[in-house]
């Protein structure tokens, strides 16, 4: 091999790449990241044990890698279908900041160090669900579910909401009632917080051939479900109440918190979110009242972080009065 | 009163090249860190 095709081959292998960190960092779907850690973190400190302080550290590290190593490989998978839609068009594949094959390898590694790091820092257990959870969102999800189902983001949500039995299992070593209690109010909560997105999104959606409920079941029984999955989340957001997990302050909480979410959703049901009422001279169908379920989608995000929030004060208290 | 936004500046790729080098050097740096503390405080748990 001579100097000048030694020079062609390293041009080529370095070229055309103008990726910022950030653009690597963004792969990872910053947003969606925080709360996973937030939730994680809740996991690991309602956890009945006493955790070393950089143990703990490293293991929520891991939890946050895993999940920014999932979005990654899920915006590799479906750049494709970014490119389409107006909410992810300017993420760094669809945009051409970042090459598909660089965020797949970005992925993949990411993931292997981060199942590693949770195996070195906690155990056994707690890294095989870290694992689970990023095969579940990037291959089960995003390739199989996504696309072809509209239950995708109520079976799909699984991944989203597994983070504290992560958590709590680095914590303990064991998954009890309790850490699926919280996998539960996550899981409940998602089909809600999501469809409430997808129904002022919708023709994104549709144009981007991605079965989302309000495309293909249409927008009134999409705000019908989302009624019933926020009566659901509100129930099932009181039950830690009743094991023992949540104290009085979480209780009322949880009854006034849910009872807003259910008033949300009721406006999203009594609404016409998500309904196309014609070209009105433009390019693209109008959507009318769409405000309910960008409140209802916005609220959402509150609630979740504000029922965690109240449960780890709650556990963060006693155990500084433990001391 | 309308703020501006500062333009990003565009990098050439070599320059970009040089920052990811940076970033992944800094990413391994923290990760042998990270593992030594981790093993550190996994001794001293053993230990006492």
């Amino acid at each position: 091999m001579n100097t000048a095709s030694i020079t062609q081959g390293h041009e080529a292998f370095t070229s055309g790449s103008a990726a910022r960190p950030s653009d690597y960092f963004n792969l990872m779907k910053p947003r969606v990241m925080s709360l996973v850690v937030f939730t994680a973190l809740t996991g690991l400190i309602c956890a009945p044990a006493d955790v070393n302080f950089v143990l703990g550290a490293a293991s929520i590290l891991a939890i946050a890698a895993g999940a920014g190593a999932a979005g990654a490989l899920n915006m590799w998978y479906d750049s494709d279908i970014d490119a389409m839609m107006s909410r992810t068009r300017a993420r760094p594949v669809p945009a051409g900041r970042v090459k598909r094959n660089d965020a797949l390898a970005f992925g993949l590694i990411t993931s292997l160090f981060s199942v590693l790091l949770m195996a070195l820092a906690a155990n056994y257990l707690a890294a095989a669900l870290l694992a689970f959870t990023i095969a579940f969102y990037a291959f089960f999800y995003t390739m199989v579910l996504k696309r072809n189902t509209d239950q995708n983001i109520v079976i799909g949500g699984l991944s989203g909401a597994l983070p504290p039995a992560v958590a709590w299992a680095a914590a303990t070593g064991d998954v009890p009632f309790n850490a699926w209690l919280l996998v539960a109010v996550i899981f409940v909560w998602t089909p809600a917080h999501f469809w409430a997105l997808a129904l002022y999104q919708s023709s994104d959606y549709e144009r981007a051939g991605v079965p989302m409920l309000p495309v293909t079941q249409g927008a009134k029984s999409a705000r019908a479900h989302i009624f019933s999955y926020a009566v659901l989340t509100a129930i099932v957001g009181v039950a830690p109440a009743f094991t023992g997990l949540g104290g009085i302050v979480y209780a009322g909480a949880a009854l006034i918190l849910g009872s807003a979410f259910i008033y949300f959703a009721w406006r999203v049901l009594k609404s016409r979110a998500g309904d196309a009422v014609g070209h009105d001279g433009a390019l693209y169908d109008v959507k009318v009242q769409a405000r309910p379920a960008r409140d209802l989608f916005a609220f959402s995000i509150l609630y979740l972080f504000a029922l965690f929030a109240v449960l780890l004060s709650e556990h963060l208290i006693a155990g500084i009065m433990a001391i | 009163m309308s703020e501006e936004k500062a333009p990003v500046r565009e990098l050439t790729p070599e320059q970009a090249r040089k920052r990811r080098n940076m970033a992944t050097a800094l990413a391994i740096v923290g990760f042998m860190l990270l593992v030594f503390l981790v093993t550190m405080a996994k001794l001293k748990a053993n230990a006492s």
